[in-house]
């Protein structure tokens, strides 16, 4: 017997247990790893800064911003919203001169509130998430600075798996005709967080 | 193999455990600083003053508006209406004996006070000013404020005139911004 027909009849005795259990030991297998992501608008990684400038020169009359972006999560997922200031803060002001943003936005000189001036601006973020509009913590559509925040954020109940375009609309609140804004930058960071939940 | 089986399905379970993602969305703006005074200048002419100085009293209306923390002074040229045709070394001091008086004169003066009335706060006579000195008002906050100024003539009384010429003070008010 040569040795190509010596291992021939090897791998046939190597084979004969084996075929008796073919229904059976055959397994495929593969993985999808559990990930989110959320992209355009310039986010390109994770995790990623995009930067939006509000024209404030005139306070009364403010406009919208609007990102469009896409969420992609393969398991079930919350999203949340975390502010850091919880208003256009401006952050030229010395520390503990600005009242603190669930109390109000006047200016304190001397410890007393000045009127007629504001170091920061409201707003409202209006989520929407699939075309749905994402229910905020308080039961409303949207919810409006400091209602979630300082650095308190606000987040869904487990959503399900999906692909789906989410769009967020920063609708800053517009100034009273008799007040006027302090000087300096303003400065708010929304921090988006997706996190996977398992299936 | 069951055991192969269960190993691959414990090492999925673990690979759920996936970290949260965040994005960070920055907004941003900011808002120009801006103080004035307005109008910047202004010309209060009394007229015909009179041998006593007796005129009406005019008014005048400023805007100012300054969105952040700021001093501000007050200076006098004068600290009087001075008459600028008689040589200043013949009138008499602003204030004490021989004030106003021109030559050392009784009767005949080159300077008058006048008084300020500012529609908040009471009234300020030039008598307290001093001439040329720069007086400080303070630090202030923020304000967006309309005020109006009255200016009045403190007349002659008695047998005291007034020398003829021109008379005239300039006031400066100076608004510094310090920040917030």
């Amino acid at each position: 017997m040569g040795h190509f027909a010596h291992s021939l009849l090897g791998l046939a005795l190597f084979l004969a247990p084996l075929c008796a259990q073919a229904q059976d030991s055959v397994v495929l297998e593969g993985t999808v790893a559990p990930a989110c992501t959320l992209t355009g608008e310039g986010f390109v990684g994770l995790p990623d800064t995009i930067s939006r400038t509000v024209n404030l020169s005139n306070p009364q009359s403010l406009p919208n911003i609007t990102l469009n972006l896409h969420v992609t999560c393969t398991q079930n997922f919350v999203i949340g919203f975390t502010p850091q200031y919880a208003r256009l803060e401006n952050v030229d002001i010395t520390p503990g001169a600005l009242q603190p943003a669930i109390v109000g936005d006047a200016y304190l000189h001397q410890g007393a509130p000045v009127s007629g001036f504001a170091g920061g601006l409201k707003y409202t973020l209006n989520a929407v998430l699939g075309g749905v509009t994402l229910p905020s913590g308080g039961g409303g559509p949207s919810y409006t600075s400091p209602s979630f925040g300082p650095g308190v954020g606000f987040f869904t109940s487990p959503l399900p798996p999906m692909s789906a375009p989410l769009t967020i609309t920063f609708n800053p609140v517009e100034l009273a005709p008799s007040m006027n804004l302090l000087a300096g930058s303003y400065q708010e960071n929304i921090t988006i967080q997706l996190t996977p939940q398992g299936i | 193999m069951r055991k192969l089986l269960a190993l691959a399905a414990a090492t999925a379970a673990l690979g759920l455990a996936a970290p949260a993602s965040a994005e960070t969305i920055n907004l941003s703006g900011s808002v120009s600083q801006v103080c004035a005074l307005t109008p910047g200048t202004t010309n209060v002419n009394f007229g015909n003053l009179g041998a006593q100085g007796v005129e009406n009293p005019i008014s005048i209306n400023y805007n100012l508006y300054c969105n952040v923390n700021f001093d501000s002074t007050f200076s006098s040229a004068n600290g009087r209406l001075l008459n600028t045709n008689a040589p200043i070394a013949l009138v008499g001091p602003e204030t004490g004996a021989g004030a106003h008086a021109y030559d050392g004169s009784t009767t005949f003066f080159a300077a008058l006070d006048y008084v300020i009335t500012p529609s908040i706060g009471g009234p300020v006579s030039s008598a307290s000013f001093g001439a040329g000195a720069t007086t400080n008002l303070g630090s202030n906050p923020p304000t967006t404020l309309s005020v109006s100024l009255e200016f009045d003539t403190v007349e002659l009384t008695g047998g005291q005139q007034l020398t003829a010429g021109s008379y005239s003070d300039t006031i400066t008010i100076g608004i510094t911004p310090t920040g917030l």
